[in-house]
């Protein structure tokens, strides 16, 4: 008994973690750049292992909303309703799911007809937002303004059919913002996001993002 | 001569797999810049960006108007990633701020199976907070509000999350996903509420910017979460990505230089 509860104490400690992120990331990034042919096996291995780890996170996943929920029927605070149907619809899918597979009607139907719905109808609410939001953007302030303003009306009649009937030149000028200034500016940003995803993993591997073992509040 | 040579690049370098040189020394450079900043202690001098100062300013607006507030750090679905650890640090400034002038902060939970790491850490960050600020009595779990798992209906969540507790501001700061451009227009319709956002896709800049009072541009958000923590690793891991975005252009201008003159140097650069 005394043995578990020192095991946990170590397993719970921040330097195991740390520890267990490094040796992992050791195991997985030498192999990558270098070539030694012993540590391949080891990285297949490692990778299983982290795809398997990654599934426990839906069981607990399973079960925190279910706690979650039902404590909110205990309470019954503005909105517990919706948490009910959430639990309901949860279990419906999983035991449907583990008793005639995902392929089956009864867990087919729900999805199709909820998950895939509410996803569609989120994209044409989205739509009038975005009408909307891009009635007050496309409007002439000032200079910066009017550059956002020409590249959209470009756009706009590169994507109409009849305009660039009328105006075939209207097609080259819009493929080459697309093309050249969207995608040099895109690219950029993915350069910068990378690079910030490097030094993060750094970060990680030298115990100094604390927030990474769930010790938010040592930083 | 010269051109030769370029030309014949090397198809690897025996010690590294093919096409791998390149990658790895950006890694060993970048591990090696966030060493150097770490080891000397360096703090590097961040501006204050208006964002972060109207991050204050709505805090105390909540508190003048007895409204909570709600803070979205994202839809993690990729686990704790660059954005997220920003979005948290923000989310430890402004629980400071709330816990001083006695805020409530409403948080949105996604329920993705990778975010389930981040519940623990920001009921950790808010309750540490209330406890350091001597206001305990103020750590509410009922302000923490589970939401959906994909981007759609996490986003509807949140919209009804703020339809019910009509705060007087909303932030959304961290991996947000396309459904955060309704946000603004929801405060709006609200009604007194200050919109902070933040954007990293390039398409839904625009509509962020003009929806909300003041966004956060892609990496304007790691710049503030350096300022808030005022933590030399976060200053160095900034300055990291300044120093090799910063050779990047170099060598991108360069090449394309060369490139024009008929020298091709891109084969030496997936050795």
């Amino acid at each position: 008994m005394d043995e578990c509860l020192i095991m946990m104490e170590i397993a719970r400690k921040r330097e195991t973690a740390i520890i267990i992120t490094t040796v992992s990331f050791l195991i997985t990034f030498l192999p990558y750049f270098f070539p030694i042919p012993a540590l391949d096996v080891v990285q297949k291995y490692t990778v299983d292992w982290a795809l398997i780890t990654s599934y426990f996170m839906a069981i607990v996943g399973f079960y925190y909303l279910t706690k979650v929920n039902l404590i909110r029927l205990q309470k019954r605070p503005q909105g517990w309703l919706y948490g009910i149907i959430t639990v309901i619809l949860v279990w419906y899918m999983c035991i449907t799911g583990f008793a005639f597979g995902t392929g089956h009607m009864s867990f087919k139907f729900f999805y199709d007809a909820i998950a895939l719905s509410l996803t569609a109808m989120v994209g044409a609410i989205q739509g009038f937002y975005l009408v909307g939001a891009g009635n007050k953007i496309f409007r002439f302030r000032d200079v910066k303004s009017s550059f956002l303003l020409g590249a959209a009306v470009v756009i706009l009649l590169k994507n109409a059919p009849v305009t660039t009937v009328i105006f075939p030149g209207i097609q080259p000028v819009g493929t080459y913002l697309i093309d050249i200034l969207v995608n040099s500016a895109n690219r950029a940003f993915k350069i910068g996001t990378a690079i910030a995803g490097i030094a993060l993993g750094i970060r990680v591997l030298l115990g100094k993002e604390s927030s990474q073992v769930g010790l938010a509040t040592e930083g | 001569m010269m051109y030769n040579l370029i030309q014949q690049a090397p198809m690897s370098l025996s010690l590294f797999l093919p096409g791998r040189a390149v990658g790895f020394t950006i890694i060993a450079l970048s591990f090696l810049i966030t060493l150097f900043y770490l080891w000397t202690k360096q703090n590097v001098p961040i501006r204050l960006l208006p964002q972060v100062e109207a991050m204050k300013e709505a805090v105390g607006r909540c508190a003048e108007m007895g409204r909570p507030l709600v803070y979205t750090y994202g839809n993690p679905t990729q686990g704790m990633d660059y954005w997220t650890v920003a979005g948290l640090n923000l989310l430890r400034y402004t629980a400071e701020e709330a816990a001083k002038l006695g805020v409530q902060v409403v948080i949105p939970l996604s329920a993705t199976p990778k975010a389930l790491i981040t519940h623990a850490v920001v009921k950790d960050i808010m309750k540490n907070t209330f406890v350091a600020a001597g206001t305990e009595e103020m750590y509410n779990e009922a302000n923490f509000r589970l939401t959906g798992t994909d981007d759609s209906t996490w986003g509807l969540a949140i919209t009804r999350i703020l339809y019910e507790v009509r705060p007087a501001a909303h932030f959304w700061l961290g991996f947000v996903p396309f459904s955060t451009v309704i946000f603004g227009e929801v405060c709006r319709d609200i009604g007194q509420c200050i919109a902070i956002g933040s954007s990293f896709y390039l398409s839904q800049i625009a509509f962020t910017v003009i929806s909300s009072d003041y966004t956060f541009i892609a990496q304007d958000l790691i710049a503030a979460s350096a300022y808030v923590t005022k933590d030399p690793a976060q200053g160095g891991f900034l300055r990291n990505i300044d120093i090799i975005v910063l050779i990047m252009v170099g060598v991108i201008t360069l090449a394309s230089i060369l490139l024009t003159a008929g020298i091709n140097i891109v084969p030496w650069m997936s050795v």
